[in-house]
């Protein structure tokens, strides 16, 4: 309905200009300039609410109410506590590489943003449907790690480089099981476009119950890439202070820790999107069905995070590579060789 | 549109530039970046060339995939007989490199 | 002019002044930086060219992959910098001894020679026509690049496969320590 509308808004601004001769590359700076706040918006609103969401949800396991005093059920919390983030001083150590330890927050955070554009919230509704989707996602993951190394690195400090080296590692460890998994699902759908796969879906059934294995596969490294419990090495507050990000503070800062709530709201959509047929599902609107799959995914990474204890980092190798890895490549010939028959 | 040449321009000027790092740099790690360098001018060059004569062809893009295969494989070999030069002696300058000399 | 033109001249400075800092910067490590920065110009390149899924790979092999190990390398070596600053041949040094500027600017006269003497080659041989030839927009398909690499390519395919298999054990074997050998 709301789809609906906005199509016909677009169709007759675009008359407008057509009529009027105005240069149609406006239209399109200016749709992209919506489409661009549009998700922004999305983003932020969200991870307001996952940060409300993920106090409360640790309160509740370790047996606590959670934040309880700024607005109803402590649901301003967070923005109070941004507040308090953005007013605090900005500190650039005196030791620091300048440019890079200014540079590092932005390059983590960009492509966690432009993931957003190739994923479909609703029936056509979606920024960009690229037809190397999931290559784009993934393409786009791949500058976490210059990111944190560039933050370790800069600000001379031995917690942040051993916090970023350890973070590079593990994460280049688990993006490969992680393509893996995903390209699973690309063989079944036959294409790398989100909306293929998505109506895929709709003609058999949702790859989960067609990937089982791949999608474990895929939950365990996303949790890994996501930098959480139990893989949040990087940031281990007993052993490393805070990691690549001891010496970020203030703005800066909360640029690190939106990142890393946009991302798992990204990795949780594409969850949504590859293994429970996106925004699609009966009696409910589209756009509910997605935000509900989505959800799913990240209350349950939100639980895995506060049960599970941490692990060892000769573990996490261990389980990235000698057991995610050859499981994911199994799974992907079994697929092969189930398509092909 | 871009015109053919303004593309084989850019790739002919990205090379030069890998060529004289590689050629003039004495640091492991920078002859190592200036070849990717070199490569990436390459890749450009099949691709520009598929593209505009024979633009449906994909035959550019591969050759470029494997470019970049044999890049990923050299990066690794490099980095890590780099890593071992700085064990053994502390320098990477690649003049300095004479063990094997006779 | 127009916008793919405006765009095209956009993303091939920003790569090939990245590509100048790379031979030119003093910090070992920002010299990776820049060339990460060379490499997503060259992906806009390839955007340019309609060639999505070669831009694709060239930032997830190129940024996540080489930029990646590089960055590691520099971190792990830790030797920084040898002998810092670039170092033009003699009779250019004898020459510009009055102007330090050149020692920065002379990678990039070198190149410009290189990419003169290319384009006349060019121009020389059957593709000069080609020069005003406009981009046709048949697309390039993905599927299409898997059947071709997957068919016409299969040998070569495999080939590449052994040699990053021979690249990751050699890689292994040469970094591991003497003691655990």
């Amino acid at each position: 309905m709301l789809v609906d509308w906005v199509a016909s808004l677009y169709q007759s601004v675009q008359a407008t200009f057509v009529a009027h001769g105005w240069p149609l590359w406006v239209l399109a700076v200016l749709t992209a300039v919506l489409k661009v706040a549009g998700v922004l918006v999305w983003i932020l609103l969200n991870v307001l609410f996952l940060i409300w969401l993920e106090r409360k949800i640790s309160g509740h396991v370790q047996n606590r109410p959670g934040p309880v005093y700024t607005g109803r059920f402590g649901l301003l919390q967070t923005l109070a506590d941004a507040l308090k983030v953005l007013l605090k001083e900005d500190v650039i150590p005196a030791g620091a590489d300048r440019w890079v330890f200014v540079l590092a927050p932005l390059v983590a955070f960009v492509p966690s943003v432009m993931i957003w554009v190739v994923i479909p919230f609703s029936r056509g509704v979606q920024a960009q449907d690229l037809n190397i989707g999931i290559l784009y996602v993934a393409a786009l993951a791949s500058f976490t790690v210059p990111s944190l190394l560039m933050a370790g690195w800069s600000s001379d400090n031995k917690w942040s480089l051993m916090g970023a080296l350890r973070s590079a590692a593990q994460l280049i460890s688990y993006e490969v099981p992680l393509i893996l998994a995903e390209l699973g699902v690309v063989v079944l759908a036959g294409s790398l476009r989100l909306s293929d796969i998505i109506a895929a879906q709709q003609r058999s059934v949702w790859f989960l119950f067609l990937q089982p294995v791949g999608f474990v596969v895929y939950f365990i490294a996303a949790l890994a890439e996501s930098n959480r419990t139990p893989f949040d090495l990087p940031e281990a507050e007993s052993e490393l202070v805070a990691g690549f990000n001891t010496e970020y503070s203030g703005f800066r800062w909360s640029i690190f820790f939106l990142t890393e709530y946009a991302n798992l709201l990204g990795m949780a959509s594409l969850a949504a999107t590859l293994f429970l047929g996106g925004w699609s599902g009966p009696f409910l609107p589209p756009f509910v069905w997605f935000v509900i799959k989505t959800y799913f995914f990240v209350f349950l990474a939100m639980w895995i995070r506060w049960t599970l204890p941490r692990i060892r980092v000769d573990q996490l190798m261990d389980l990235g590579w000698k057991f995610l890895l050859p499981v994911a490549l199994v799974n992907l010939v079994v697929t092969g060789v189930f398509v092909v028959l | 549109m871009i015109p053919l040449g303004y593309i084989l321009g850019f790739s002919a000027l990205l090379f030069g530039l890998g060529l004289y790092g590689a050629l003039t740099r004495r640091n492991a790690i920078r002859m190592v970046m200036s070849i990717e360098l070199m490569l990436n001018a390459v890749n450009v060059n099949f691709l520009a060339f598929s593209r505009y004569l024979n633009p449906g062809d994909p035959r550019g893009s591969i050759w470029a995939i494997f470019v970049m295969t044999v890049a990923a494989a050299e990066v690794a070999l490099g980095l890590a007989i780099i890593l071992m030069l700085s064990r053994r002696q502390d320098d990477i300058d690649v003049d300095k490199v004479h063990s094997l000399q006779g | 002019m127009n916008t793919t033109l405006l765009a095209f001249f956009i993303v091939a400075f920003i790569s090939l002044v990245a590509a100048w800092r790379v031979i030119t910067d003093p910090s070992i490590l920002h010299a990776g930086l820049w060339m990460g920065l060379s490499f997503v110009g060259v992906a806009g390149i390839f955007l340019l060219l309609e060639a999505e899924f070669l831009a694709g790979v060239q930032v997830l092999v190129y940024v996540g992959a080489i930029t990646t190990i590089i960055l590691f390398g520099i971190m792990l070596s830790d030797v920084g910098e040898v002998r810092v600053g670039p170092e033009p041949p003699g009779w250019v040094q004898a020459g510009a001894a009055w102007h330090r500027g050149l020692r920065h600017a002379f990678p990039l006269l070198v190149a410009a020679g290189f990419a003169g003497t290319m384009l006349g080659l060019y121009t020389q041989s059957g593709w000069g026509q080609l020069r005003e030839r406009p981009l046709e927009l048949a697309g390039l398909s993905v599927g299409g690049i898997g059947r071709e690499l997957f068919s016409t390519f299969a040998l070569p395919f495999e080939i590449a496969s052994l040699v990053l298999l021979a690249a990751l054990l050699g890689a292994i074997v040469l970094a591991m320590r003497e003691e655990e050998r």
